[in-house]
């Protein structure tokens, strides 16, 4: 059994990873930190104990996808977005995929490969990922045509990634 | 960071379609048949399914980075000077950029996030508070870059608007030998030397250089600081060139062209016409005289083109045309986004008072409680709530909140204000002699210092008013040197480039009249329509409790607001009302 402050410890460990869940359904980062915490202080109220942290970890993910949808229907009057089957699918990944340590490593390296990035284009990153603009207002702001801003995401995430994925690498290398 | 790492290059590069529909899904501008496409896609690939995965982490890591970074202030990576329009060194081709050096291991950043983090939800669970509202952070002000070699800057706007040049707003570029027609407001421009040109429309000018600025018509104060000396500003009728001064000049739509010398000195040269030297002719008629200039010093003025003569001119020498600074008010506002972009809770807040900028974060402002509320007599068509589908338990929550799609709206009034004390006397003797209107009281005292104390912030649908409903706002008090004050005008109005817009909107309609708070929790709202096809957008004014009667320094706990309209008029839809924390002297 796990005690609470062991169940709110594994939550918070999982921060990032249940709150990337999240916002696959809600689709605004300010919304998915919200559902992720009322979602702790459920965990906290919750009658019985959880047995282990596989147990929580379901439980937690289910309660979060139920809460999102709930929300949005509730503020939007429906939900539009990928399929609940393909949420469910998603479920499983989230369930399965167990690199939480390399995810929580590579937060830094993430850290140091932003820091390496162009003003210019940690401009649009923060346009996107700190003010919470749309690809389309980071266009119009950069007066730029919106397909081009949304390529640009995608290639710096993709120069993110290979620059994260050869940090990981090096200090793997110093490690042994 | 370095692109040549080809044996590295990961899945997610030979994606980038999967990546683009990703990244518009994740800001929901990604259409709903798209969707179905991404769902599909997804669906059929184990793989896909944990890209997907990795890049929603990823996302959520760097929301939580810069958050970090914002808070903490432990990495440079906010971008707060930057220049927006200077994309010189980005390659939209590959997303890469020029090699740097690799900044330090940075895991105290990381230890501090996670901290940081930890602390704000053990806060969460301890108080095991009702309210789940997400602790907002530091956020940047105003992007005000750095002016590049040569680059003539617009760095601050009030209600400024153009004629065909709409995207021209503050953090702009402004564009050498183009004509910029400024039909409303006011504009401010930085020189490259230092030297800045407060603009007033309606005005016509051009940048010719990085040292001359062109004024076809309108009226503009020029300062020239050391280091500026030489800076010129032509008119149809002359030039007028700065020795280190400030002065202002306004060109009328004849041409017709008064320079005022604040301070310092300016010389007037007079370009050559077909029919001799104008200057020439106001000095004496004498169209082949050589043209030499005339020094202004402080304290004089000079009209030309006009019929009176220059001693007449001199006499109407005015100080109170130069304009040192754009007047206070509110210049800007950030708020995060829902999925789909609109406007969702304010984050932060920056208001120009006493000539300085203020950026308040959401958790610095004072939150008001509502206290009373009332409609006018007949019911009200367009409901007394907006916000999400739901109408909550308590309605007071709509305004006191920080969302900005969330409000108490269309609450009573009259075009003419009401007589502060008599108002007060109804309002405390209640029941149905209550006026109408809406009471407020701040959580804790708002300190009245010169410029803004309050700010109000309302949604506005395109085809209302684009400078906002007008509204009066009452002290709350006996005191007869306490006066309303009648607010016709916003600062940041319809047209202002920064306001945001909200989206779905949903308006809660009923039959019955509210005539009190209760009354407000137990309407039936049998109709709920969604109204934001009609491009509601969160325009805002700040209040000067001065303007009311309060003393500097003194303390104002209450106010009273009723709409300033006639019985078809528009009403206020108040979304927020915050108070101003006082100017900390490290701001």
């Amino acid at each position: 059994m796990l005690k609470r402050e062991q169940a709110t410890a594994i939550l918070l460990e999982e921060r990032l990873s249940l709150t990337g869940f999240v916002i696959t359904i809600v689709r605004s980062y300010h919304l998915a930190e919200d559902i992720f915490q009322d979602v702790c202080v459920k965990s906290l109220l919750h009658e019985e104990l959880f047995e282990s942290r596989a147990q929580l970890m379901k439980w937690a993910r289910v309660c979060c996808r139920n809460r999102a949808i709930d929300v949005i229907r509730s503020r939007e009057g429906r939900y539009s977005g990928l399929t609940e089957g393909v949420l469910d699918s998603l479920l499983k990944v989230w369930d399965e995929e167990e690199d939480n340590e390399e995810l929580s490593r590579s937060r830094d390296a993430l850290a140091c490969c932003l820091k390496e990035l162009t003003p210019n284009n940690r401009r649009i990153l923060q346009l996107r990922y700190f003010e919470g603009r749309s690809g389309i207002d980071v266009a119009r702001i950069l007066k730029r045509k919106p397909a081009t801003v949304y390529q640009a995401l995608a290639r710096i995430y993709s120069a993110l990634e290979r620059c994260v994925q050869m940090r990981l690498e090096m200090s793997g290398r110093e490690a042994t | 960071m370095n692109d040549a790492h080809e044996d590295h290059v990961p899945e997610e590069d030979r994606d980038n379609d999967f990546l683009e529909l990703v990244m518009r899904y994740q800001d929901g501008t990604l259409p709903d048949a798209d969707v179905q496409k991404l769902s599909e896609l997804i669906r059929n690939d184990p793989e896909k399914q944990k890209l997907f995965r990795r890049i929603q982490i990823r996302t959520v890591t760097l929301h939580d980075i810069f958050r970090m970074d914002a808070f903490g202030r432990t990495s440079p990576l906010l971008d707060i000077e930057s220049n927006p329009q200077d994309e010189s060194d980005w390659n939209p081709d590959t997303g890469a950029s020029r090699p740097t050096k690799t900044p330090t291991h940075s895991l105290i950043c990381w230890i501090g996030g996670v901290s940081v983090a930890a602390l704000l939800l053990v806060g969460v669970l301890v108080w095991n508070s009702s309210d789940p509202r997400q602790v907002e952070l530091v956020q940047p002000g105003p992007v005000i870059p750095v002016p590049q070699k040569q680059s003539v800057l617009l760095v601050e706007e009030d209600r400024a608007k153009f004629v065909g040049s709409e995207g021209l707003t503050a953090g702009s570029r402004v564009e050498h030998h183009r004509e910029y027609l400024l039909q409303s407001g006011l504009v401010k421009l930085l020189f490259p030397s230092g030297a800045t040109v407060i603009l007033e429309a309606p005005s016509i000018f051009q940048v010719e250089s990085a040292e001359r600025l062109v004024l076809n018509t309108g009226g503009c104060s020029v300062h020239a600081p050391d280091g500026a000396e030489g800076f010129e500003v032509l008119t149809p009728l002359t030039k007028v060139v700065d020795r280190g001064t400030r002065f202002y000049i306004n060109v009328q739509d004849n041409s017709e062209t008064e320079v005022h010398v604040i301070e310092g000195a300016a010389d007037l040269y007079s370009p050559r016409t077909p029919n001799g030297d104008i200057l020439s002719q106001e000095q004496g008629n004498r169209p082949n005289a050589t043209p030499s200039p005339i020094r202004l010093e402080v304290g004089e003025s000079v009209r030309l083109g006009g019929f009176a003569n220059m001693s007449d001119d001199q006499k109407r020498f005015s100080q109170e045309s130069f304009r040192g600074q754009l007047p206070d008010r509110v210049v800007s506002y950030v708020a995060s986004s829902t999925a789909n972009g609109s406007a969702d809770e304010l984050t932060s807040l920056t208001v120009q008072r006493q000539g300085k900028n203020q950026t308040c974060t959401a958790d610095e402002l004072i939150p008001v409680q509502v206290v009373s509320f009332r409609g006018d007599p007949a019911p009200e068509r367009n409901g007394y709530t907006c916000g999400f589908h739901e109408k909550p338990e308590r309605p007071e929550d709509l305004l006191e909140d920080r969302k900005l799609v969330t409000g108490l709206i269309n609450f009573g009034g009259q075009p003419q204000p009401m007589n502060p004390q008599e108002l007060n006397s109804l309002r405390t003797q209640g029941g149905a002699s209550a006026p109408p209107g809406l009471g407020i009281r701040f959580r804790s005292p708002v300190v009245n210092i010169p410029g803004p104390d309050v700010v109000l912030f309302e949604v506005q649908p395109f085809g209302n008013p684009v400078e906002g409903d007008p509204f009066h706002v009452y002290p709350v008090s006996d005191r007869p040197d306490l006066k309303s004050v009648t607010i016709r005008q916003f600062d940041l109005i319809l047209n202002s480039p920064t306001v945001r817009g909200v989206d779905p909107l949903w308006s809660h309609r009923s039959q019955q009249v509210a005539n009190s708070l209760e009354d407000l929790r137990n309407l039936e709202t049998p109709i709920i329509i969604d109204v934001g096809h009609s491009h509601f957008q969160v325009i805002a004014v700040g209040i000067d409790l001065s303007d009311l009667g309060y003393a500097e320094g003194e303390d104002v706990e209450e106010l009273f607001f009723q709409h300033a309209s006639g019985p078809d008029g528009h009403k206020l839809d108040p979304v927020m009302i915050v108070g101003l924390p006082p100017v900390s002297s490290d701001r």
